[in-house]
Order: C-alpha cells, then structure tokens, then sequence
C-alpha cells in the first residue's frame, strides 16, 4: 500500500515535471528540472537508512526544481522534495530552498546580489546539491562532513545571503555571506545531541551565520574553497520537561579542493567542528561541555570511459580531538568508545546508463560507529565496530 | 551467496580494486581537426571583447551578459555530441563531464539556468541566428549566412 502511494505521488511529481518541461520552452525564461533516486542498503552488521541488515529499500529522493529568471536581474528559484532515509527521515513532502534574488549590482565580470527566503547552506563542496544523486560524487556522501542524519539542518535555513561572483582572466571568485535560522526538525537531531528524544523542541536561533569563498581556476580545473560559521540551536522545554533549558552552538571551519583532470579527478575536504553545549536537568546542576572534533576525506575518481567511472574513498570521523578512540567517553557514559569515530573505506562504480540514468554501486568497509543514527540502532551495546555497508543507487533525472 | 559471504569476514580484494582502478581505458577521441569548429552568434550580438577566458566564461555560464548589458542565449549540442566534445577540449580546453558539473551545480541549486541544448547542427544555426544574443558552434562546413562567425584570440 505505502509502495503504491509512493509511486502515484512519483509518478504525479514526474508528470507535472514534464508539463512544466515542456511549458518551459514556450516561456523561455522558465526552466524545470527534476530527479528520483531509489536505492539499496545492505549491511552485515548495525542499521544504516532502515533495516539494512535485512536489505532496505528506505532510502529514496524524488525532487522537483524550478527557476524563474523574470528580468537578467531578478529570479525566484525552488525545490520541492520526497525524502525518506530509514527513522532519519519521515518522506514527507518540504521545501528544500525557495528564495527570491536581486542582482543589485551587474558589471563587466562582476555580479553582487541579495537572496532572501529558505536558502541552501554554502556548507562545504557538496551540500548544495547534496539530494541529486547525479551531481554526488558517491551514493552517499562522505558522512563525516556531510551527516545525513540531521540532513535538513545542513542543507538550507531561512534567512538572508549577500553573495559576490567575480571574473578574472582564468580563474574566478564567489563568495556568500549568509545569516540564517536554523531548520531543526529532523526526527534524529535530538536524540542525536542529547542521546534522548525529549518532550521540548529544539529550534534554531537567528544568530547564527555561514561564509564561504570559491576560488576556481581554468573553468574548475582547480576548485577550491573555504567555510567558517557559526549554528546555534536553543532547547525550548516542554511543560513539566525533565530537561529545563539547553543550547549548542556549532561553530564549523572547513577547507575543500578538487583537481579535476580529462580521466580523473581528486577531491579531499577537511572540517573542524567546535561544539559547544549546555543543559540543565531538573534537580540537577547545570552541564557544559565543549568539544572539537576533525573529519576529512579524500576522494579519487578515476573516468574508465564517458559512460563508466570508479572510485576510492577514505573518509575519517572524531567526535573529539582530545579523546580519539572514545575511551574517556565510555568511561564516562558507558556507552560504545566507537560510536566516538568512524573510518569509511569506500569503493564504487558509476554508469551512466544514458543522459537521464544512472546507476551506482558502492561497498563501505567502516570501523566505528560514529555517524550512525540512535533512532535506527536503538540499543547500542549491539553496535558492532567493525561493518560493511553495501549500497546500490538507481537515478533518473531531466 | 554474496550476501552469505558478506557476514563472513568479508574483505575487499584490494589488489584488484587498485589494478582497476590504475588501469587505462583507452578513450575515443574525436581526431577531426580543430580548424573544422566555428563559434558563431546572432547577428546582433555585442561579441566584442571575446577572447578563450571569456568564452570559457560564457559557456561555464559564469559571465551571463554582452559588453553591452545584453544577457546571452548559450546553446550547445548535447554531452555525447562528437562535435561538442571537440568543442569542449580543443576550444574551452575542458571536458564534457567538467562542464555538465558546473552546469548541474548551478541548476539544481537554483542559482542559474543551463544552456540550451539541440539536437543538430542544423537546429543550431537554425536557433542561433533567430535567437537575439545567442552563442552556439558549429562546424566549419555547416556555416550559414545568418549567423556571424566569430574570431576568438
């Protein structure tokens, strides 16, 4: 029955697509684009997006975008999206980003601008179109920077982006600046942060801002990029909640580059994230607590031919630099030392089937359990270090 | 079986893995020359001032106007296109896949439109010279009157 709504909702979603496609080409300045992907999960051991130790199919994305460009100045642009991944996500229709822009400013190679509305984070190489499994570089992205678990939080907020494109003989900068609220409801996000679902809701708070700066060179031959910024979430209690105030602020820096050559490309990004968090139970003292933690990646690419691509991922979580392999943190909470850390060998194949399909296959050889949902592994003392995840992404996109 | 195998101490065979992944594939590359492309505009253009850094600019859709203010129509053939992959490597000094990135990036991030993609050589001339604004290329053999040719240094 679920399955036979899911397809009546793609299969409308698609439709409608194809209208608009079509209706583009009249209007000229309407341009229509969408996506859907379903995949495949397997692991051998611990839950990754559904029960993928008996195989999960609930990892799927069906997308609808558009872009109205009304003068060469002004432009409104938006996203819908179908989402389930496992208990992390609800696959519920929402607005990914839906945001007007005004170039106020438009030189010779220069445009300035301002966008207001549900904008995407400039968080990182991939997260602006981390949903299109055409523009990922693997089916699931690096989890130590890209945490699917609170996907809704990290892709966009509401708020206000000043933005700077500049042209240069061989090379050209962008740069965004953007002071947002927070989206906090992805069903994980608590559990994730207090390692509890608690009665109160946790919602984002409007001082909170991200950075980024492009630089790219020979039309991204090199591209490379810096973020800084700064998250804050404030806990809002429930009547008679056991837990009377809390607060995190997540301060993340990250460095990013890619290399891209006729046959290959190579990737690599690295994060620092400075969390820092507070709570007060009821009857208790007030807790602080600050932490830094480190991911990375590198990726290569190799292009086999036009249609066929292989690559090679290693990809490293730490929760804290100053207890690495969990330890201190078992001690201290006598939950698992390797759900402190996670390190992701990856190695997958892509084929473009067509200019609209892909399919891809992926194995993950992890240690650790660091990036895993609590929601999906209720019980961590079942946790197993060291797993494999499996995973195979069917892709249609126009 | 695989499954089976999977829950068993099941290691990649990396050796292999490496050995495919060094490995070259030999790739088709169009040998027609160079000299047989020719970037081509409406007639009323402002194509002033264009030199490769430019035209890389405008086909990356990075630079989206004319000197003169006007925003450019850009067409190309589509990725698999024998012409557009010469284009794309002797011309912009790119690859096709390179391209579709930068494009895709910014049309599912809402941030800008894609080119506009034909079918044929014949339906570009055809969309280029009807087109105010537009940039597209085409073969030196297919050139027609309506469309000017340009001289990129």
């Amino acid at each position: 029955m679920k399955t036979a709504i899911k397809s009546i909702v793609s299969a409308a979603v698609l439709g409608i697509a194809s209208l608009s496609s079509a209706l583009a080409d009249d209007f000229g300045k309407l341009q229509v684009h969408g996506f859907a992907t379903q995949n495949f999960l397997y692991s051998d051991h611990n839950n990754f997006f559904g029960d993928s130790e008996d195989g999960s199919f609930e990892f799927y994305e069906i997308g609808l975008n558009g872009l109205w460009q009304a003068t060469p100045r002004f432009k409104v642009a938006g996203q819908i999206l179908l989402r389930d991944a496992g208990a992390t996500d609800d696959g519920k229709l929402r607005a990914d980003y839906l945001f007007a822009d005004y170039a106020f400013w438009q030189g010779d190679d220069s445009t300035a601008g301002l966008r207001l509305g549900r904008i995407l984070n400039p968080f990182g190489m991939y997260n602006d179109t981390r949903d299109v499994a055409h523009t990922r570089p693997s089916i699931l992205l690096p989890q130590s920077i890209y945490f699917d678990v609170n996907r809704n939080l990290a892709l966009s907020a509401d708020g206000g982006m000043l933005y700077l494109q500049k042209e240069f003989a061989n090379s050209g900068i962008d740069l965004q600046l953007f002071k947002l609220k927070p989206r906090t409801r992805d069903p994980d996000l608590e559990p994730a942060l207090f390692f509890a679902d608690l009665a109160g809701r946790l919602e984002g708070d409007r001082d909170s801002w991200l950075a980024r700066l492009i630089y790219n060179y020979d039309l991204d031959r090199i591209r490379m990029g810096l973020v800084s910024g700064s998250i804050k979430l404030d806990y809002k209690p429930a009547a008679m909640d056991i837990m009377l105030g809390a607060g995190l602020t997540f301060k993340p820096t990250i460095a990013f580059a890619e290399y891209n050559a006729e046959n290959w490309t190579l990737s690599g990004e690295f994060a620092r994230r400075r969390v820092s968090q507070f709570a007060a139970l009821a009857g208790a003292p007030e807790v602080q607590g600050k932490a830094t933690g480190s991911s990375y990646f590198v990726q290569y690419t190799r292009r086999l031919n036009s249609d066929w691509e292989a690559y090679l991922r290693y990809d490293n979580l730490v929760w804290n630099d100053k207890d690495e392999d969990g330890k201190q943190f078992a001690a201290q909470t006598g939950l698992p030392d390797h759900s402190r850390y996670a390190k992701d060998w990856t190695l997958g194949l892509r084929w473009d089937v067509s200019e609209n399909l892909m399919l891809g296959a992926e194995l993950h050889q992890v240690k650790g359990t660091g990036w895993l949902s609590r929601l999906e592994n209720p019980d961590p003392s079942r946790d197993r270090e060291d797993w494999h995840l499996f995973a195979f992404s069917a892709s249609l996109r126009f | 079986m695989c499954l089976y195998r999977l829950k068993h101490k099941w290691r990649p065979p990396w050796l292999l893995i490496l050995a495919l992944l060094v490995n070259f594939f030999p790739q088709a590359i169009a040998q027609d020359d160079v000299n047989n492309i020719a970037v081509i505009a409406n007639l009323g253009a402002d194509t002033s001032d264009l030199n490769v850094s430019r035209l890389k600019s405008i086909f990356g859709m990075r630079t989206r106007s004319w000197r003169n203010g006007n925003q450019i129509q850009v067409f190309v053939l589509k990725d698999n296109n024998p012409l557009h992959i010469l284009f794309t490597k002797k011309v912009l000094r790119t690859y096709p896949y390179n391209l579709r990135r930068i494009w895709d990036r910014r049309v599912y991030s809402g941030t800008g439109l894609a080119p506009t993609v034909v079918n044929s050589e014949q339906e570009m001339l055809k969309l280029i010279s009807e087109t105010d604004n537009a940039i597209g290329y085409i073969s030196k053999r297919n050139i027609g009157q309506n469309v000017k040719v340009l001289e990129i240094r």
